[in-house]
C-alpha cells in the first residue's frame, strides 16, 4: 500500500518535471518570429546606433521598437538582393503589413521603469541589462538578465541609488 | 494598386486587432475602426490636445491627454480665461463617452421596432425623400425641428436650415437662449454679462449659479474672488444647494414663488423711493401702473403669506438691494421649472429695471453678435410649449427632426409624449445614442462625438467676447456624420436655388474664425493676460497679436484652445422695458399658489445636481456611481427630508419608503437633511433612464403632475404633491429583496 | 528634502466634487458592482465627508469636507503593517506598495480617517472606463488595500523630467489630480517646508485646522475654514 502511494507520488513528480521540461513554453526556436531580425547586421555591419531605432531610449520611459513605417525608410528597396532575410522585410514593407514583434523585456504595470532615467540620467550602458546585442545575429531568444526586482536591487544597492519602494512602484 | 493603411485595416478587421493588442507592435499600427486599446503595448507617446466641453452652457476649454493618439484623460485648459485650468466632473468624465459600447456606429433604420444598420447614403436618401415630399407640397408647417445644443453656431446652423427650407417650426433648447426669449418679450435683448467689477450685490433667484448655470466655473471663480472685496451674494431658493453654502445670505422661499418675492423686494424699493428714477422715467413703459399695482398688492405681510419668507426678511433683503450701488437680480433657466416660470422671470427683470440694470453690462460693438447677425436674419424660433401644444392637438405633424434633445426623459408627460410621437409618420434623430426620445425614431443618423468634430463656442457672459474651439481629438471611429454636414447637404438638395457659402460645417466654422481674425481684435488664449499698459497701447492702435496670417491664427487657435478679446469696451445695459399687462390682477389670478399644503401631503421638489445636466449623466459610469455617494445611496434614488417633517410622519432615516403621487409610487431611500424646507421632499433629477446608459433608480419627473410653464414649455419641478405611503415603508424592505442600505461610514470624523 | 502637504480652503470649495471624479479616473480606482456598492464597498480615495449641519431651518449652515488620505506625519497605519506595504517616505508621502500588500486590512482598521479602501472583488469594469485607464497607474488586483498617494506617479515623472532638464523640481511640475482640476482653486499643494510655496503661505492662516487633531497623527492635509461666516 505504502509502495503504491510512493509510486504514485513519484509518478506525479515525474509528470510535473516532464511537463516543465517538454511543455514549458520554450523560446529555443525562431520559427514563430515575424522577422528574423539581426542586431549584428544592423549595428556592427551598418553601424547603426541603438538609439537610432529605439528612439525613446533617451527621452521616454519606453525605448520603443520601430515598426514597418520606420523600417520602410531603408527597406523600401532591396539593399542586398542576395539576402533571403532581407527579402522578408522587403515584402512586408511592400505590403505595408505591421510587424507583431515579440517583446521579452517587460515590467509589470505596477512598476515605473524609465529608460531615460537609466540611460540618459543614470549614464548606464545598454549592455548592463541587455548584454552586447551587436553580436547577436538571430532574433533575441531570451533575456540577457532577469528583469526581476532582485536584479534591480543588486545594481541600486551597489551604486547607492535610492531603494525607496515609492520611487518605482505605483 | 496602392492599398493605404486604413483600407488594409478594414480588410483585416478585428482579427488582427486582437492579435495586436497583446503585442508591442500594436500601438504603431493605427486601428481607427476597432478602437482596441493599444495603450499597454505601444511606445506610450504622450500628447496633449485642446478642445472644448459642450456638456453645459459654460463652454470650458479642455486639455485632452492622448497616449499613442488615443484620448484617455481630460483636464481643464489652463490657458482658457473661462475655466483657467479648472474643470468639473462632467468634463473630466467626458472622454469615456467616446468609447461607450452603446454609441451608435452608423445610421440605423427602424424596421418593425428594430433598428437595423444601413449605409449613410441610403439613410440620407430616406431623409431627403421624406422631407422633399412634404416640402414640395408646401406643407413645411407640418415639419418640426427640436434641437438641443449649447453651441450658438450650431443653433445658427439650425436657424439657417429653417430659413432656407422654410421649416418655421424650430425649437432650440439652449440653456442661455431659453431665458433670452423672456428678455426679448420684456426688455429686448438679454444683457451680455453680469459686471462683477461693478456689481456689489447679486440676488440670485433659483439658479444653482456654481453648479448648473450659464457659466458655472467662471461664476464660481468670480464670486469667490469678489467676496473678499465687499461683494455680497444672496440666494433665493428653497434648498440649500452647494452654491448657496457660499452665499452671504440665504432666503428660503417656497418653490416656484420666486416672482412674488422679487415683487416684494420691488415693493420695498418703490415704497422707500429708492429706485433709479432717471432710468425708470426714460425706459420703463407703464411704470406708474406697475408701481401702483405693486404698492397695492405686494406689501411685506402679503409676501410672507405668498412666499413663506418672513416680512422682516423681505424688508432686510429689500434694503440691502436698494443700498447696493450696482445690484443685480439674476436668474437662468432653472427659474422656469415651474408653471409660473415666465411670470417669475418677468418679475426678476422688473426688479432689475427698478435699479436700472446697474449690475449688468453690455459689450460695445459686440464682435460676435455682429458676425452672427450678418450670418442670419433674425429668425424667431418657437418654444417647446408650442411644440407640446401641437403634439397634443389634432393637427398632425408630418415629420420631426430631433437633434440631441432627450425631451421624453426631461419632461413630465413621458407616456403621453411617446404616444404622440408614435403618430408621427417620420422621425429622424441625430443622436449618438438610442435614448428615450431617439427610441421612437424611424431613422437615426448619428452625429460625431464631441471629440470628433469642429465647433466654435462663442460667448460673452464674461464681459468679453470669447471663442473656444472644439476640435477633433481623434479621427472619427465610426460611420458617423456631423449633423451640420447633413443639414448643409439637405439645404443644397432641398432648395438648390439658394446658394450656401460653405461646403461643410468645418468650412462654416473656419469662415467664422476668419471673420474674427479679419477684425484684428483680441488675442489667442496662449498670450498672457493683458496688462494695463498693454490695454492702453492697444487703444491707441498698437498690435499685440502673435499671428500674421489666417493660417497662423487658425494654427494658434488650435494650439491654445481659443480666442478672446479682453480689450472689449463695456457699456451699460439700458433696455426699454415694457411688461404690458403681465403685472395685472387678471393675469395674476391664473397664477398658482403654493403656500398652503394639504394635510398628510408633502411637496415633491426636484433638484438638479452638478453631475447631471439635462439627463445626460447615465452614460458615464463614474458619475452615476458618484451621484449618490455623499449620501451613501449608490445607484438608488434618494429623497432628502427635513428631520422635523420626518419626525412628524415617523419616517426613519435610511429607510426605504414608497412615495405615492397621482401617477404611481416609487421607492426612495430617505435621508435626513436639516436644510430641506419642512414639508418638502427633495429628490435629485438624473436617474431612472429606461434605455440610455445606466438604468438604475427612478425618474421623479415620470411621477410628477404634468404641469409646465405655459410660455417656455419647461416642465415643473416642484408642484407635485406626495402621499406618504407610510404603511408600506415597513414592507418596503421585504419587497426589495432584503436590500440593505448601509449606514454612513464617514460619520463624525469632522471635528 | 521637501515635505509634501495639502491645504484645502473650505471657504473657497464649492463642493462640485470634481476632485473626486478626477481622483477616481486618474488612479484607475475600481467601480464596484451595484451589489457591492450597496454593501458599502464602493471605492473612493477622495470623498465628501458627511455634511455637518448647524442650526435648524431656515438658519442652517452646512459644512462639507472633501477628505483624502491625510498623509500623516505620525501615521497609525504603517505601525500595524506586517509586511511594510505601507510606509512613510522621506518626502512625507505615505506610500502604498500594492504588490507587497497581503490584504490583512490592519491598516484600514487603524486609520482614523477611513481613508483606505479594499479591493474585495475584481468586479468587471465598464468597457469605456477601462479604455481610458491612466497608464501611469497600475490596476490593483483583488485583495489589496489602496489609498490616496498624492498621485505619486506624477512625482516620479516630474522628478525625472526636472532632472533631465537639469533643474530643481518646481511646484507646478507636481500637482495631484484633485488640485489640478479644482475650479475654485481651493486646493493648494506643494512643499510645506518651502516658505515661498503657495501651500506654506496658505497654511499660515488663523483658520487652519486638521481633522481629529487630538489623535496626534499630525496630518499633512490642512483645512481652512472660518466658521463664523
Amino acid at each position: 500500500m505504502k509502495n503504491k502511494l510512493f509510486v504514485l507520488i513519484l509518478f506525479v513528480i515525474g509528470a510535473a518535471v516532464g511537463y516543465f521540461i517538454f511543455n514549458h513554453k520554450s523560446t529555443s526556436s525562431t520559427d514563430d518570429y515575424p522577422v528574423p531580425f539581426s542586431h549584428y547586421v544592423h549595428t556592427s555591419k551598418h553601424k547603426i546606433k541603438c538609439v537610432n531605432c529605439h528612439r525613446g531610449v533617451e527621452t521616454d520611459a519606453r525605448a520603443g521598437i520601430p515598426n514597418i513605417d520606420y523600417c520602410s525608410m531603408c527597406h523600401s528597396t532591396l539593399i542586398n538582393p542576395a539576402s533571403k532575410r532581407e527579402k522578408i522585410i522587403y515584402n512586408l514593407v511592400k505590403e505595408n503589413k505591421p510587424i507583431v514583434w515579440k517583446v521579452h523585456y517587460t515590467v509589470p504595470d505596477y512598476v515605473y521603469f524609465s529608460h531615460r532615467r537609466h540611460v540618459k540620467l543614470g549614464k548606464l550602458d545598454c549592455t548592463a541589462c541587455h548584454g552586447d546585442m551587436t553580436k547577436q545575429d538571430s532574433p533575441d531568444l531570451k533575456n540577457f538578465s532577469p528583469i526581476m526586482m532582485p536584479f534591480c536591487f543588486n545594481c541600486h544597492e551597489q551604486k547607492d541609488i535610492t531603494t525607496d519602494c515609492g520611487n518605482c512602484h505605483h | 494598386m496602392q492599398i493605404n493603411r486604413r483600407d488594409f485595416m478594414k480588410l483585416l478587421g478585428g482579427s488582427l486587432a486582437g492579435l495586436a493588442v497583446g503585442s508591442a507592435a500594436g500601438a504603431i499600427m493605427k486601428i481607427p475602426k476597432s478602437m482596441e486599446p493599444v495603450l499597454y503595448s505601444g511606445p506610450r507617446k504622450e500628447t496633449w490636445k485642446m478642445t472644448a466641453c459642450t456638456m453645459c452652457p459654460g463652454g470650458c476649454s479642455l486639455k485632452i491627454r492622448l497616449i499613442d493618439n488615443l484620448p484617455i484623460q481630460a483636464f481643464g485648459n489652463p490657458l482658457s480665461p473661462v475655466n483657467e485650468g479648472g474643470i468639473c466632473s462632467m468634463g473630466i468624465a467626458s472622454v469615456a463617452r467616446l468609447y461607450h459600447p452603446e454609441r451608435l456606429t452608423g445610421p440605423m433604420k427602424n424596421i418593425n421596432g428594430k433598428f437595423v444598420s444601413i449605409s449613410y447614403d441610403e439613410a440620407y436618401k430616406i431623409l431627403k425623400d421624406n422631407l422633399s415630399k412634404i416640402i414640395n407640397t408646401n406643407k413645411q408647417d407640418d415639419i418640426f425641428i427640436v434641437a438641443q445644443t449649447e453651441s450658438r453656431l450650431r443653433s445658427e446652423m439650425f436657424k439657417k436650415f429653417s430659413e432656407v427650407t422654410g421649416i418655421k417650426n424650430l425649437v432650440i433648447d439652449n440653456f442661455k437662449a431659453n431665458t433670452s426669449k423672456i428678455y426679448k418679450k420684456a426688455a429686448g435683448e438679454k444683457p451680455d454679462f453680469i459686471d462683477f467689477d461693478k456689481c456689489d450685490y447679486l440676488l440670485n433667484f433659483g439658479s444653482q449659479i456654481m453648479e448648473v448655470s450659464e457659466n458655472p466655473l467662471y461664476f464660481t471663480r468670480k464670486i469667490i474672488e469678489h467676496r473678499s472685496k465687499g461683494f455680497k451674494l444672496a440666494a433665493v431658493q428653497p434648498k440649500l444647494t452647494p452654491s448657496i453654502s457660499k452665499a452671504d445670505d440665504w432666503i428660503p422661499v417656497l418653490p416656484a414663488a420666486y416672482g412674488d418675492f422679487a415683487l416684494g423686494i420691488a415693493y420695498v424699493l418703490l415704497r422707500d423711493e429708492q429706485y433709479d428714477k432717471a432710468f425708470v422715467e426714460k425706459y420703463f413703459t407703464g411704470f406708474n401702473d406697475f408701481k401702483q399695482f405693486i404698492l397695492d398688492n405686494y406689501y411685506p405681510d402679503k409676501v410672507q403669506e405668498l412666499t413663506g419668507v418672513s416680512s422682516d426678511k423681505v424688508l432686510e433683503v429689500g434694503r440691502a438691494f436698494e443700498k447696493a450701488s450696482a445690484p443685480a437680480a439674476y436668474f437662468d433657466e432653472s427659474l422656469l421649472y415651474n408653471s409660473n416660470g415666465t411670470l417669475n422671470a418677468m418679475a426678476v427683470i422688473a426688479l432689475n429695471a427698478l435699479k436700472g440694470f446697474q449690475g449688468y453690462g453690455n459689450i460695445k460693438e459686440n464682435l460676435i453678435q455682429s458676425i452672427l447677425e450678418k450670418e442670419n436674419k433674425d429668425n424667431e424660433e418657437i418654444s417647446f410649449a408650442d411644440f407640446r401644444e401641437r403634439l397634443a392637438g389634432s393637427k398632425p405633424i408630418e415629420a420631426l427632426i430631433i437633434s440631441d434633445s432627450n425631451f421624453v426623459f426631461n419632461n413630465t408627460n413621458k407616456e403621453d409624449l411617446k404616444k404622440q410621437l408614435s403618430k408621427i409618420p417620420f422621425i429622424v434623430s441625430f443622436s449618438s445614442f438610442v435614448d428615450e426620445t431617439t427610441a421612437n425614431a424611424h431613422l437615426i443618423i448619428p452625429d460625431h462625438d464631441d471629440f470628433e468634430k469642429f465647433d466654435l463656442l462663442v460667448d460673452e457672459s464674461m464681459g468679453m467676447p470669447t471663442a473656444t474651439l472644439l476640435q477633433p481629438v481623434v479621427d472619427h471611429y465610426y460611420n458617423t456624420v456631423d449633423t451640420g454636414d447633413v443639414l448643409i447637404s439637405l439645404m443644397k438638395d432641398l432648395k438648390s436655388s439658394t446658394k450656401i457659402p460653405y461646403e461643410t460645417y468645418n468650412d462654416y466654422i473656419k469662415q467664422i474664425a476668419n471673420k474674427i481674425y479679419s477684425t484684428h481684435q483680441g488675442i489667442l488664449m496662449d498670450q498672457n493676460k493683458p496688462t494695463v499698459i498693454e490695454k492702453g497701447l492697444r487703444k491707441i492702435g498698437w498690435q499685440t497679436e502673435s499671428y500674421s496670417s489666417f493660417d497662423d491664427f487658425w494654427d494658434g487657435i488650435q494650439d491654445a484652445g481659443g480666442w478672446w478679446n479682453p480689450f472689449a469696451d463695456k457699456i451699460s445695459y439700458n433696455p426699454k422695458v415694457n411688461f404690458d399687462s403681465t403685472f395685472s390682477k387678471e393675469n395674476l389670478k391664473q397664477k398658482k399658489l403654493f403656500a398652503s399644503l394639504p394635510n398628510k401631503k408633502l411637496r415633491l421638489n426636484i433638484f438638479k445636481k452638478n453631475l447631471d445636466y439635462k439627463g445626460s449623466m447615465s452614460i458615464f459610469p463614474v458619475l452615476v456611481e458618484q451621484f449618490g455617494s455623499r449620501w451613501q445611496t449608490f445607484y438608488k434614488l434618494w429623497a432628502e427630508i427635513n428631520p422635523d417633517t420626518a419626525g412628524k410622519y415617523s419616517l426613519r432615516e435610511r429607510s426605504i419608503v414608497f412615495l405615492r403621487t397621482d401617477k404611481g409610487k416609487f421607492p426612495v431611500v430617505l435621508v435626513y437633511n436639516p436644510s430641506v424646507m419642512p414639508g418638502n421632499i427633495d429628490i435629485p433629477f438624473g436617474l431612472g433612464h429606461t434605455n440610455f446608459g445606466d438604468n438604475c433608480g427612478a425618474n421623479p419627473l415620470d411621477y410628477s403632475d404634468d404641469v409646465f410653464d405655459k410660455a417656455s414649455g419647461m416642465p415643473s419641478f416642484s408642484e407635485t404633491l406626495i402621499d406618504l405611503d407610510s404603511a408600506s415603508s415597513l414592507t418596503a424592505q421585504v419587497m426589495t429583496g432584503g436590500m440593505k442600505v448601509t449606514g454612513t461610514q464617514n460619520r463624525s470624523i469632522y471635528a | 528634502m521637501p515635505r509634501y502637504g495639502m491645504v484645502i480652503d473650505l471657504n473657497k470649495c464649492n463642493q462640485c466634487e470634481a476632485c473626486i471624479t478626477a481622483c477616481k479616473l486618474e488612479n484607475n480606482v475600481q467601480i464596484v458592482s451595484k451589489e457591492n456598492a450597496e454593501m458599502g464597498r464602493a471605492m473612493f480615495w477622495m470623498k465628501m465627508l458627511d455634511t455637518n449641519y448647524e442650526g435648524s431651518y431656515p438658519d442652517v449652515r452646512a459644512e462639507n469636507v472633501p477628505a483624502l488620505c491625510m498623509q500623516c506625519d505620525e501615521p497609525s497605519c504603517i505601525k500595524v503593517c506586517p509586511v511594510r506595504a505601507t510606509f512613510k517616505r522621506d518626502d512625507g508621502i505615505v506610500a502604498q506598495i500594492y504588490p507587497q500588500c497581503i490584504g490583512c486590512r490592519y491598516c484600514m482598521a487603524n486609520c482614523p480617517y477611513t481613508a483606505k479602501v479594499f479591493n474585495w472583488f475584481k468586479d468587471e469594469q465598464p468597457v469605456e472606463n477601462e479604455k481610458c485607464n491612466n497608464i501611469d497607474v497600475s490596476v490593483r488586483p483583488k485583495g489589496v488595500v489602496e489609498k490616496c498617494t498624492f498621485c505619486i506617479h506624477r512625482l516620479q515623472i516630474a522628478k525625472e523630467k526636472a532632472k533631465a532638464e537639469k533643474r530643481e523640481i518646481r511646484e507646478e511640475d507636481y500637482q495631484p489630480a484633485c488640485a489640478e482640476v479644482c475650479a475654485s482653486k481651493a486646493i493648494y499643494f506643494g512643499d510645506l517646508d518651502d516658505p515661498h510655496s503657495k501651500v506654506s503661505k496658505a497654511m499660515h492662516d488663523y483658520r487652519k485646522f486638521t481633522l481629529q487633531e487630538d489623535l496626534g497623527t499630525k496630518p499633512k492635509v490642512y483645512y481652512l475654514s472660518a466658521k463664523s461666516e
